[in-house]
């Protein structure tokens, strides 16, 4: 089939590997594993769409939802890195980090933005409505969740509840309540 | 009917009427009626100017069967994807499919895998259409992905 529609495979299925910029070392390699009912692929309007219990796994994490959709960027773009993904339904990510903490996340949807303005990078997972992320310290609500990929940290915006637990050494919690 | 489409037609009209020809191109390939199975076809479609010796498309089947409307049944089709550079960019696998070259349409309930980047994205799925002149092509069930890749890099919460 046709090259267009190709590459439109390769650079959506490399949006699902997650935000990758050419400044970070490559880590190890590993599979990733992508499951669902049905596939639509346009390359003309350049949207993958991935329906019906969808579920992506790699050693890290689970990210399942009933809609994934990716848009690419234009043809004869310089940066092919996909400029917006959007996961809907019954978004539920299940996640080790960087640290080993466990995360668990859900939320009605998901949207991952990427864009370069002057040389700036802005990467960002923006969760909600009814996001919450539970871990092992706790669970904390925002309307929405804002993940933001190169600071590291999460935004929130309103309707911000936070639970967490309080070690009984208080050296990490987040609230430094000493 | 756009240029892509009308090359592919044609492709796939020298792939099928050429057992007929003695493996010569017909301009009019649509109207030569072809009553039987053609085994061990292969037809090659090439990139535009100035790179019009590189093959874009590679497409082999073991077997085409004409039906009704101008469609065609292909067993074991085979479809290789090449850059303008020569690079193998993907293959595409199907046990059987029916082709409407007019239509620019294949579809097949059967099943389908898709190779990308040297296997290292492999797509299988039951049940295809593609939609030729529109660049679309849908699974309609099962689909499965595995992406082999060092690039993976989770830093999210």
């Amino acid at each position: 089939m046709r090259t267009k529609l190709a590459l439109l495979f390769v650079v959506a299925l490399a949006a699902l590997a997650g935000a990758q910029t050419n400044s970070t070392p490559a880590p190890k390699s590993q599979e990733i594993y992508l499951t669902s009912g049905r596939g639509f692929f346009d390359g003309t309007a350049r949207v993958v769409v991935y329906y019906d219990h969808v579920v992506v796994t790699n050693a890290q994490g689970r990210l399942a939802c009933e809609r994934l959709t990716i848009h690419l960027p234009p043809d004869g773009a310089p940066d092919s890195h996909p400029t917006n993904a959007v996961a809907e339904t019954n978004l539920d990510v299940f996640c080790v980090d960087n640290k080993g903490r466990t995360n668990h996340l859900v939320a009605d949807k998901g949207i991952y933005a990427y864009g370069v303005r002057n040389g700036v990078t802005n990467e960002t997972f923006t969760f909600g409505p009814h996001a919450t992320n539970t871990t092992d310290e706790g669970w904390f609500t925002g309307e929405p969740l804002i993940w933001d990929v190169q600071k590291t940290n999460f935004d929130f915006g309103s309707g911000v509840e936070m639970h967490f637990k309080v070690r009984s050494d208080n050296s990490t919690s987040p609230f430094n309540m000493k | 009917m756009n240029g892509q489409t009308k090359a592919l037609c044609l492709a796939v009209g020298i792939m099928c009427f050429s057992p007929m020809l003695g493996g010569t191109p017909s301009p009019s390939g649509q109207q030569v009626p072809l009553s039987g199975p053609a085994t061990r076809l292969t037809s090659v479609e090439y990139w535009p100017a100035p790179n019009d010796k590189q093959a874009k498309l590679r497409l082999d089947g073991a077997e085409m069967t004409p039906l009704p409307d101008t469609k065609f049944e292909v067993k074991q089709l085979t479809v290789h994807a090449f850059s303008e550079a020569g690079k193998l960019q993907a293959v595409v696998e199907a046990p059987e499919c029916v082709y409407a070259p007019l239509d620019g349409v294949a579809n097949s309930s059967g099943h389908l895998q898709l190779k990308l980047m040297d296997d290292k994205i492999h797509v299988e799925g039951d049940g295809f259409e593609w939609q030729q002149s529109e660049d679309t092509l849908a699974i309609s069930n099962h689909v499965s992905t595995v992406i082999k890749t060092g690039a993976w890099k989770f830093s999210a919460p």
